[in-house]
């Protein structure tokens, strides 16, 4: 049970770095924000913030599996745990964090629903299979990493770009802006149910398939020092 | 009595060879030093001993059941690998000491907090500092306290002496000792310092170009060792029909190192000086003409 209980606690700690960042950039961008919103200061840290806890939520969720494979598969491994129980662990650390940063950002806007204006509140559905494509992605990219190395640390970049762009591509064909403004204000409109189902399906066999390469890889894993 | 069994461990790294066909046993109770050149295979051998890395072939039992992905056995195994300076600011290096060992605590079912404390405390380390900000001697206290505090049956240890001085090399034994005399765990311990930790050995261990040559008791092993000096002929007459591991040649006279069998003696009659040999030498006459 070390594995899980290690991952576990990885996984408090990514949450808690996420809301960190997410509320330090919302504050950087409150007291250097555009001046026009500067009449309802608390409302707009908020709304920032909030912003910041789906965009980091996202990048983390991806960019944890470099961190599980440049330093936490190999200290589980060197310190006597089992491949399979680093597999799992990694799998609920997956779920702990998307259900956390999807949880709290529910919560938040049942507290503020402020925040609802901006983005419908039915969109948190989608956000959490969103999160889980990422997490697939990631753990693939990690994958790769393991198995070639040097060469698969320049794919993992080139995938978190190819990525990040399709992730705003991809949302961009689902919504709509209805104000004209760049930044923080914007309200989002879901106006694309069609591809619901799409998104769903295809971040849960994305997930799947990451799972069984990841397995794959790790299996024959080598600890180094 | 409990023990841990190589069977037919091979290890391929692409078309190189690290391993080939080692059948080993380890028993529990003992202290091993397990020593051979650089890129001998003693790394591998301990990371498939202790389940961390995959063999190619073969498979390692303790106590009968395999130890492959086996949370029991795996309980009873510690394997505290040396930690490069060079693990990386994203790796191992990243942590803290206090972090390290912490992860230690979760992973090893039989972790002594008190005892990690008190090495700590007698190494003088500091929990906060990173591992990658330390020199290469604090890094293998670090290694010795997660091996002595796992409190496995059975605890290999890589080079754990590296970057020591001669006084924490000396702390370290002793610290070795006491938990020996104290649980009776077993001990296997990859050295280059063999003159040093020749005394704490209670069986030696070698590994020659990946393949296992001699396990046998350091006491017994040495009094088989023996250097015969003199003329060449005369020494040349001394040991014939005796396996001679190294000679030397300085003008008219030579040296030789041989190992001997089961009732075999030096043919006496002859004027030649025969000495007995330390493990360093003998090592050196058994593995010098590697290359």
């Amino acid at each position: 049970m070390g594995a899980i209980r290690y991952f576990a606690r990885k996984a408090e700690e990514v949450v808690g770095l996420l809301f960190a960042i997410s509320l330090a950039c919302g504050l950087f961008f409150t007291l250097f924000g555009a001046l026009e919103m500067r009449n309802n200061t608390i409302e707009y840290y908020i709304r920032t913030s909030f912003w910041y806890s789906i965009m980091m939520g996202a990048v983390m969720i991806f960019a944890m599996h470099l961190g599980n494979e440049q330093l936490n598969i190999p200290l589980s491994l060197s310190l006597g745990s089992r491949r399979k129980e680093v597999f799992w662990g990694i799998q609920n650390m997956n779920l702990l964090v998307i259900l956390q940063v999807t949880i709290f950002l529910i919560i938040i806007q049942i507290v503020f629903p402020f925040l609802t204006q901006e983005i419908p509140f039915s969109i948190n559905g989608l956000l959490l299979f969103g999160f889980l494509f990422l997490a697939g992605m990631g753990q693939i990219c990690s994958a790769v990493s393991i198995r070639f190395g040097g060469k698969g640390n320049i794919l993992f970049i080139a995938i978190i770009v190819v990525v990040v762009v399709n992730f705003v591509l991809g949302i961009l064909q689902g919504v709509s802006v209805e104000e004209n403004v760049f930044g923080f204000g914007v309200k989002v409109i879901w106006d694309a149910r069609g591809l619901n189902f799409l998104m769903i399906a295809g971040s849960v066999l994305l997930y799947a398939l990451s799972m069984w390469i990841f397995w794959k890889v790790l299996k024959r894993y080598e600890v180094r020092n | 009595m409990s023990k841990l069994e190589c069977r037919g461990i091979g290890k391929k790294y692409g078309k190189k060879e690290a391993l080939q066909q080692i059948d080993l046993t380890i028993e529990s109770g003992k202290i091993y030093g397990l020593i051979g050149r650089n890129g001998a295979g003693k790394t591998t051998l301990l990371s498939i001993m202790a389940a961390q890395n995959p063999a190619s072939q073969g498979m390692v039992m303790l106590d009968g059941e395999n130890i492959w992905e086996n949370q029991k056995a795996l309980g009873n195994i510690c394997f505290s690998r040396e930690i490069s300076p060079a693990s990386g600011k994203n790796g191992i290096g990243s942590l803290r000491i206090k972090e390290y060992l912490k992860a230690a605590a979760i992973y090893l079912p039989k972790w002594d907090a008190q005892m990690a404390g008190h090495l700590i405390e007698m190494f003088a380390l500091n929990p906060k500092q990173r591992m990658s900000k330390i020199s290469k001697g604090m890094l293998s206290m670090v290694t010795i306290i997660v091996a002595m505090a796992s409190k496995a049956e059975y605890t290999f240890l890589d080079e754990p002496v590296t970057g020591l001085d001669a006084v924490m090399r000396e702390r370290f034994y002793q610290i070795l000792l006491d938990e020996y005399a104290d649980t009776g765990r077993t001990f296997v311990i990859s050295t280059h310092i063999i003159e040093e930790a020749a005394n704490i050995f209670e069986e030696v261990i070698l590994l020659k170009k990946g393949c296992f040559f001699i396990k046998e008791n350091t006491q017994h092993l040495m009094e088989r060792a023996l250097h015969i000096s003199g003329r060449t002929e005369q020494v040349g007459e001394a040991v014939e029909g005796l396996v001679v591991c190294q000679e030397e040649i300085m003008g008219r006279s030579k040296g030789v190192t041989v190992l001997l069998e089961e009732g075999q003696t030096v043919k006496t009659g002859f004027e030649v000086t025969v000495q007995p040999v330390s493990l360093q030498n003998l090592f050196v006459a058994l593995c010098g003409k590697e290359d």
